[in-house]
């Protein structure tokens, strides 16, 4: 993980339930200074539904902060896996949200 | 190994898994259309499959997995359960042990077997296709525990399998996940609501939750039509816990799996424990404080309380014994090319369970030699006019404090002659030497006598019977071998229910002590000073108009003290043989915890163990079957003599 200045948050490597306690630490650290957020999962190369309960947990927290969060770049295939077979790109409020360019 | 070794965890629960799956397997033979069994068959591999993934196992998991999606097609009368797929589907379940065990296995086994399962099902016979159910809309609601994740529970693999099924769409429930100040990373605080349209019923959808049963909140709901025209899905309330369903759910077994080795530390605990009580007792019995004999006792009725209530903890049913040989009778069937009537009675007998872990390879020896040599071929089992199929038994029953298992069979029984022949070949018996039936056939327990002829290439084990005799006699048991000529053969394992702590006679001889086990003595007669004199060189003894051989211990002991005028002979018996054991004293009855015997006086044959006494002294056990076959050949050698 680096955050970058520009509100950027680059997630990369494994993103699963064995790693996500590491960023979880880092993006809240990474949250308290930054107006908005973006994600960036494209260098994820494997990923589990702790990453989308990180990822939703941060959107429901900018909200409720007038933050605002979204994701860029393509989505990587073992993401767009989790999302596709979770049923979370079902509804189009979510899906606007998870693949939007 | 240790319980907090995960891998450790799965291989026991892979073992118990396996298990049922061969039963289940072995009980489909008789009946292949029993829809409980393919269930049953079908569950196992399925949990088989999801816990070889948690723990890492993943080639067993892939394999499992194609066995399962086999024999889902058994489940779903697709494929008819035929001999030939039950075999395939048994060895491939050898080749999950290997898996779980983390044996190598050649790298193509696999493939090789699941082509076996393949070939066995298109070869089977299609069962006619049954009129499809009625497509049906469900509601099926799910949310983990918090754990979830971490224990390696799959969301995404069950919402696969119900998408498996039919139709899904598919709605996240996450009104549980906190912000990011309250979030626990790792924790699941998700749901998932479901609406599913298939044809399989309410039970298909279950299996798929097996898994994780008593994990999940679970419900599943059919939706009427008219609501399943617009799938409009709301935010549901939670679902029940699993726990909270009806009977067809999951209920918690209230068991605890506890690793063996604690057993027998806690076993020795109690041992030590009794030995304190009885120096307690030993020294309160000089003491006159009315209120010290009081706590003593109590203290004595509680450690007798507690050793029984250990001694039950430690008592398992032989069943668990009995299940395997139905798969090694399976295989013999199958490579002597006879048919096996295999019965087993007495499951529900219990038997320490050191005792039935040193069993297992004596009764497969047993069992072996009954298919391969005592049962006939089909031909000759007809020409003898028996039924086609031979019949062997095995058997398990509880008697006193002894449990007696045989193996009988109903085939040609053993042929004297030939192991006369064989053992004056060998050396074991002078050409021409007079010998009665019996001793014939205890020769077949003579080290040496077992050859490669009795040794088939199911073995594997180099196990000969005198190595069963060896087993059974360091369990301190005794083998009775009865042979009915053309009609079959019994062996008889008489064995005591326990190994650890027994209840005993003690007696003096001499200045020692000695403990001769309870559950071995008969009853008590005097030996007065006439009767000896008069008895001298003959050893006899005549109880209720029979005779008994009698040892005097102070002369096998060598002594050196002169007997009290008052001796006393204890009658002890091995099953249908009595001798006496002459005594100087009776001192009453003794909990006797039984401590092995160290390697250096391992052999010899009149003890069995010893005791640690209240004041601190050892006293030896006897070994009432060394000393009642003793008493035996004395009587034999004796009638020889006329």
């Amino acid at each position: 993980m680096h955050p970058e200045p520009a509100t950027a948050f680059r997630l990369c490597g494994e993103q699963t339930v064995r790693t996500i306690a590491d960023t979880h630490r880092a993006f809240v650290e990474f949250y308290a200074d930054a107006p908005g957020v973006v994600f960036d999962p494209r260098a994820v190369t494997e990923a589990d539904l702790s990453l989308v309960q990180l990822i939703e947990s941060a959107r429901r927290t900018a909200a409720r902060d007038g933050k605002r969060v979204c994701i860029s770049g393509p989505l990587p295939d073992a993401l767009r896996d989790v999302l596709v077979r979770g049923g979370f790109l079902n509804s189009p409020d979510n899906a606007l949200f998870w693949t939007a360019p | 190994m240790t319980t907090n070794d995960p891998a450790q965890v799965f291989r026991v629960e892979a073992q118990e898994l396996l298990d049922q799956i061969e039963q289940a397997l072995l009980d489909l033979e008789k009946s292949p259309d029993d829809a409980d069994l393919i269930a049953q068959v079908f569950r196992a591999m399925h949990t088989l499959k999801g816990s070889g993934a948690m723990f890492g196992f993943d080639a067993l998991a892939s394999f499992a997995h194609a066995c399962e999606t086999a024999f889902d097609r058994v489940r779903k009368g697709q494929v008819k359960a035929t001999p030939e797929l039950i075999a395939s589907v048994l060895a491939a379940e050898d080749h999950l042990r290997a898996l779980a065990a983390g044996d190598d296995v050649p790298a193509d086994e696999g493939a090789t077997l699941l082509a076996r399962i393949e070939t066995a099902m298109t070869g089977g016979a299609p069962v006619p296709v049954a009129e499809p159910e009625p497509e049906k809309n469900w509601r099926v609601r799910f949310t983990l525990t918090r754990d979830a994740l971490i224990n390696g529970t799959r969301p995404l693999a069950l919402l696969d399998e119900l998408r498996g099924l039919g139709p899904c769409d598919v709605t996240p429930v996450w009104n549980e996940l906190p912000t990011l100040d309250g979030l626990q990373p790792a924790d699941c605080h998700l749901g998932w609501d479901i609406r599913l349209k298939t044809r399989h019923p309410r039970t298909a959808i279950e299996e798929v939750f097996i898994f994780v049963g008593d994990d999940a909140a679970l419900s599943i709901d059919p939706i009427e039509p008219a609501s399943a025209a617009g799938l409009v899905v709301t935010d549901a309330a939670p679902p029940a816990a699993a726990n909270d369903r009806p009977a067809a759910g999951h209920s918690i077994g209230y068991t605890v799996r506890v690793p063996a080795e604690r057993l027998d530390e806690l076993m020795n605990r109690v041992g030590e424990l009794v030995i304190a009580q009885s120096r307690l007792k030993q020294v309160v019995a000089f003491s006159t404080d009315a209120n010290l004999h009081s706590v003593a006792e109590e203290i004595e009725r509680l450690a007798s309380e507690l050793r029984d209530s250990m001694m039950n903890v430690r008592m398992v049913p032989i069943s668990q014994l009995f299940g395997r040989f139905r798969r090694l009778i399976h295989d013999l069937a199958r490579d002597t090319g006879k048919t096996i009537d295999f019965r087993t009675t007495g499951e529900t007998t219990e038997l320490d369970k050191n005792v039935i872990e040193r069993l297992a390879d004596p009764l497969i020896h047993l069992i072996r030699n009954s298919a391969d040599h005592g049962l006939e071929t089909v031909e000759e089992r007809r020409a003898a006019g028996k039924p086609d199929a031979g019949r062997i038994t095995l058997s398990a029953r509880q008697a006193g404090t002894e449990v007696i298992i045989s193996v009988s069979d109903d085939g040609r029984g053993v042929d004297l002659n030939r192991v006369r022949a064989k053992a004056e070949r060998s050396g074991l018996l002078a050409p021409g030497a007079t010998a009665t039936d019996n001793e014939i056939l205890q020769l077949l327990f003579a080290p040496g006598f077992s050859t490669a002829e009795t040794v088939t290439n199911l073995s594997g084990r180099g196990v000969g019977m005198d190595v069963v005799k060896r087993t059974i006699d360091s369990l301190r048991g005794t083998i009775d071998l009865a042979n009915r000529p053309g009609t079959g053969a019994e062996v008889a394992l008489r064995l005591p229910l326990t190994l650890a702590i027994i209840d005993g006679l003690l007696v003096r001889v001499g200045q020692a002590r000695y403990v001769i086990p309870l559950a071995s003595v008969e009853e008590c007669v005097e030996l007065t000073t006439d009767q000896d004199q008069r008895s001298q060189g003959r050893s006899f003894l005549t109880l209720r108009e029979q005779l008994v051989p009698f040892i005097r211990l102070r002369e096998l002991f060598a002594t050196g003290t002169q007997p009290d005028r008052y001796q006393k002979i204890v009658v002890v018996s091995t099953g249908s043989e009595r001798v006496g054991l002459v005594v100087d004293q009776i001192l009453g009855d003794h909990q006797t915890v039984i401590k092995p015997l160290s390697r250096f006086h391992a052999g010899i044959g009149t003890f069995s163990g010893a005791t640690i006494l209240g004041d601190g002294g050892v006293a030896l056990i006897l070994d009432v079957p060394h000393l009642v076959a003793a008493g035996q050949q004395q009587e034999d050698r004796l009638r020889a003599a006329g």
